[in-house]
């Protein structure tokens, strides 16, 4: 009666020997040669999104392995709404992936600071390969706390049917719902720091910057609260929400990210536009830009560390950089050495101009924003709900973005 | 197949990795320690305080040792964790092993309300292999995405495929189904016996009963989760219905004869029958098992156990002692007495000697006849009734030994074949 437990545990061994014959000895990973990488996929991406997203990592792993057949990276993928609690799991058990691909660099410093992710050190010979700013947007004093591969900016997406070009200013948006077309809008302030912008605030301020002296978030929010009026503006809560829209066309202009434009295109084919966001009378548009990146796991042996960071730069080189760039056609390489031929692909050329104007937050203000969430949620809902007018939202919204920490640098 | 291969060898992978090995090295620092520590304290041979009043705790004694090694992984599990802030791996297989402990524990406090060969068979056939079951998808989880593996499309059927849950679930499900059914079936008749206060026999047929209806829903369940085809279950329908025709026809009628023998309750687990009866028909069989093809039947005279078909009590008549009145059976013994004897002395002295075997009943009393005059002897038959048909043949010899006596004290003679030769006379020879 006693013999079950050992009996199972012999079972088990059994299994494991009779199957190491069964595959071969020699095909058994050594010692360290072995790196598990794992993938990010949003939780609310459609099949395209999540195969390309595969794709991407697939043909890296594919070549590095192709040119280093003696080591062996593994990548499975882990749905965004469940990446903590994944993580967490993997290192409770001594399982924590040695490299992670995050959608973006929001959740890196509540990863680091739950000690799921370990900041990596980088030669002067390797910062060559990253522009500085977006080497210090992933900085947390003084730690780098990841590495960036691509950048998918924040774009105008539109049917090219209803309208001939998209509006190129605020007023012109506001323009086109008088006349008749539908248009999306997020109903989240952080997601509308493209139009704060255009109106001179700095939604993610960097050191020195004083938003008081810039003083220009009324008129924001008044134009938000001018939007809100127009019938033909919509104020969705969810990215999919907007992504459905467009593409079922529900509506004719939304704010978009460069990685839902495969998507977009199964859907509306040629009919689909793609632009820069709208200026505002302060300059252009400054949209977010989600920033790919590469994160290390806290758990791998020097060797696993070492290949970490060599499959991790394997993805940073020119070669590869500008192949993601052509293949995907949805991120935009951040080696500064890659040149792309921007007139043949034009949606490669809108990226580059929208980029040029892009921001990117520091992990730091990526979590004031997820610790104010629910402050930013309620102000947002006053707003479009006509429970409080602009000007007695101002106040609360200005303590807020003044709390904000500072950002190291900005790309100008 | 080579996913499987793949992700098997990612589990190897996983296996190596530094902080995965440090926990297994702790479990078996653990172990040794525990080998070391279990010489020492011999718990098993050693006398436990309130071993006497308490018997339940001699029966826990062969487990000692067990929860010792529990005791000595989580020790090590636990250090582990405080120390390091890894081990949840570790923890895992002190988790398990502790189900494994507790399966034991509950298989020991089963046998005090079962037979101890049900207990024994439900280990061997259905905790056991569930453990291994569990304990290798679990240990897998934690190295692994399960989902992933279950989703991988092991056999292609047309369009749809069967992926490696579905197919799991098919035969696996099925398996602890079919073999775990036995409890809760009994819990369920037992629970029946309580409520409609059901006699033995009654309770063993709706026991398998239960058992059928368990099993039914069991696997329709399966078949929902694994989201049947149901064009295809018509074609798996149509074929089985030609084959039903051909080969599997005795099969299916051996199924049905059952299922109506248990509904109808002429044929009963309990039940004493007469089957194959020889030329006095006392050769009784007890049903023990009303089985999905063949009853069981046990033969105490040879103690063997006779499997015959469902179809046999369907299609032939035959003697059952339980009934719906009673279990009682009449016993006879014919014996042969000398004619100068007076009959009412004897049939006095039969019916005498027959009451004082303890196991006739009283009521109805033992009833002696005067049967036939033969060549030698006048031929008398003891009638006698007996609570259990299943004794029929030992009561049968312990009433003629006791007979035998009484004759040998009285005086009364069991006469030889006799026979009166006549010589002829010579004038008819010549």
């Amino acid at each position: 009666m006693t013999s079950g437990p050992h009996l199972s545990i012999l079972v088990g061994l059994s299994f494991s020997l009779s199957a190491c014959g069964f595959l071969g000895v020699n095909k058994l990973p050594r010692l360290g040669n072995s790196i598990n990488v794992v993938l990010e996929l949003p939780s609310d991406a459609d099949q395209v999104e999540q195969s390309n997203l595969k794709n991407l990592l697939g043909r890296e792993v594919q070549e590095f392995k192709r040119l280093n057949p003696q080591l062996q990276v593994r990548f499975r993928t882990i749905s965004s709404d469940r990446l903590q609690q994944e993580l967490r799991f993997r290192k409770s058990r001594g399982l924590a992936p040695d490299l992670v691909l995050l959608l973006n660099s929001r959740p890196l410093l509540s990863l680091y600071q739950g000690g799921l992710a370990t900041p990596v050190s980088l030669s002067q010979e390797e910062r060559r390969h990253v522009p500085s700013w977006l080497l210090k947007s992933l900085e947390h004093r003084g730690h780098q706390l990841g590495l960036p591969l691509l950048m998918k900016p924040t774009l105008a997406c539109f049917h090219r049917s209803h309208l001939k070009q998209a509006p190129r200013t605020l007023s012109d948006l506001l323009g086109v719902a008088r006349a008749g077309s539908s248009i999306g809008l997020h109903a989240n302030l952080t997601s509308l720091d493209w139009m704060f912008s255009g109106f001179g605030v700095a939604p993610f301020p960097s050191q020195g910057q004083h938003l008081k002296q810039q003083g220009p978030l009324n008129p924001a929010l008044q134009w938000l609260y001018r939007a809100n009026l127009e019938p033909f503006i919509t104020f969705v809560s969810t990215d999919e929400e907007l992504r459905r829209g467009l593409a079922e066309k529900r509506f004719v202009w939304i704010p978009c990210s460069s990685g839902w434009i495969p998507t977009l295109r199964q859907s509306l084919g040629a009919d689909l536009g793609i632009a820069i966001l709208p200026a505002g009378p302060a300059g252009p548009a400054r949209p977010l830009v989600a920033v790919q990146t590469w994160m290390f796991g806290p758990q791998s042996s020097p060797t696993q560390r070492r290949l970490a960071k060599q499959f991790a730069f394997f993805t940073l080189n020119p070669i590869r950089q500008r192949m993601m760039g052509l293949q995907q056609g949805t991120g935009f390489p951040v080696n500064p050495a890659v040149t792309l031929p921007l007139k043949a692909y034009p949606v490669l050329s809108v990226m580059a101009t929208s980029l040029g104007t892009s921001t990117s937050p520091n992990p730091a203000q990526y979590q004031f924003l997820s610790i104010n969430a629910e402050k930013i949620s309620s102000l947002t809902n006053q707003l479009l709900a006509g429970t409080k007018p602009p000007q007695l939202i101002v106040p609360d919204l200005q303590h807020l973005l003044d709390t904000m920490p500072r950002g190291e640098s900005q790309h100008e | 197949m080579n996913e499987i291969a793949q992700l098997f060898l990612e589990l190897i992978a996983n296996l190596t990795r530094f902080e995965v090995l440090r926990q297994f090295i702790a479990l078996g620092l653990a172990f040794g320690f525990w080998l070391a520590v279990k010489r020492q304290l011999s718990l098993e041979r050693r006398h436990w305080i309130g071993e006497r009043s308490w018997a339940f705790l001699k029966r826990l004694k062969p487990l000692a040792n067990v929860l010792l090694l529990w005791l000595c992984l989580a020790v090590a599990t636990a250090w582990l964790i405080t120390t390091t802030g890894v081990g949840d791996l570790a923890r895992f297989v002190v988790r398990f092993y502790a189900l494994c402990m507790l399966t034991r524990i509950g298989l020991i406090i089963l046998q005090l309300y079962l037979p101890a060969k049900v207990v024994q068979r439900e280990d061997v056939q259905f905790i056991r292999p569930l453990l291994v079951v569990i304990g290798a998808v679990q240990l897998y989880a934690q190295f692994a995405d399960l989902n992933e593996l279950f989703t991988i499309e092991v056999i292609s059927l047309g369009r749809e495929g069967l992926s490696l849950g579905s197919l799991s679930l098919l035969t696996l499900g099925t398996y602890f189904i079919i073999v775990g059914s036995v409890l809760p079936a009994r819990a369920l008749a037992a629970l029946l016996r309580r409520i409609f206060t059901l006699s033995a026999p009654a309770y063993r047929a709706s026991a398998l009963l239960a058992r059928y209806v368990l099993t039914t829903i069991g696997l329709l369940v399966i078949l929902a989760n694994v989201g049947v085809n149901y064009a295809l279950l018509a074609a798996i329908g149509g074929g089985l219905s030609v084959g039903l025709g051909f080969g599997l026809k005795e099969v299916f009628a051996n199924f049905i004869s059952g299922l109506w023998l248990l509904l109808e309750g002429s044929v009963r687990p309990g039940d004493v029958l007469l089957i194959d009866s020889i030329a006095n028909g006392e050769d009784p069989c007890e049903v023990l098992e009303l089985g999905m093809r063949a009853t069981t039947l046990w033969r105490d005279r040879d103690n063997v156990e006779l499997v015959v078909p469902n179809q046999t009590f369907f299609t032939q008549s035959m003697v059952t002692y339980s009934g719906s009145r009673d279990r009682h059976r009449r016993g006879q013994v014919v014996i042969g007495v000398a004619y100068r004897h007076s009959p009412q002395l004897v049939i006095n002295l039969l019916e005498a000697t027959a009451s004082t075997i303890p196991r006739v009943l009283a009521s109805p009393a033992p009833k002696s006849l005067l049967l036939s005059f033969d060549n030698s002897a006048i031929i008398y038959g003891i009638r006698y009734w007996i609570d259990d048909p299943m004794d029929g043949i030992g009561i049968a010899s312990e009433v003629g030994i006791a007979i035998w006596n009484t004759f040998e004290r009285e005086g009364i003679e069991i006469p030889f074949p006799q026979q009166v030769w006549h010589q002829a006379s010579t004038h008819q020879q010549a």
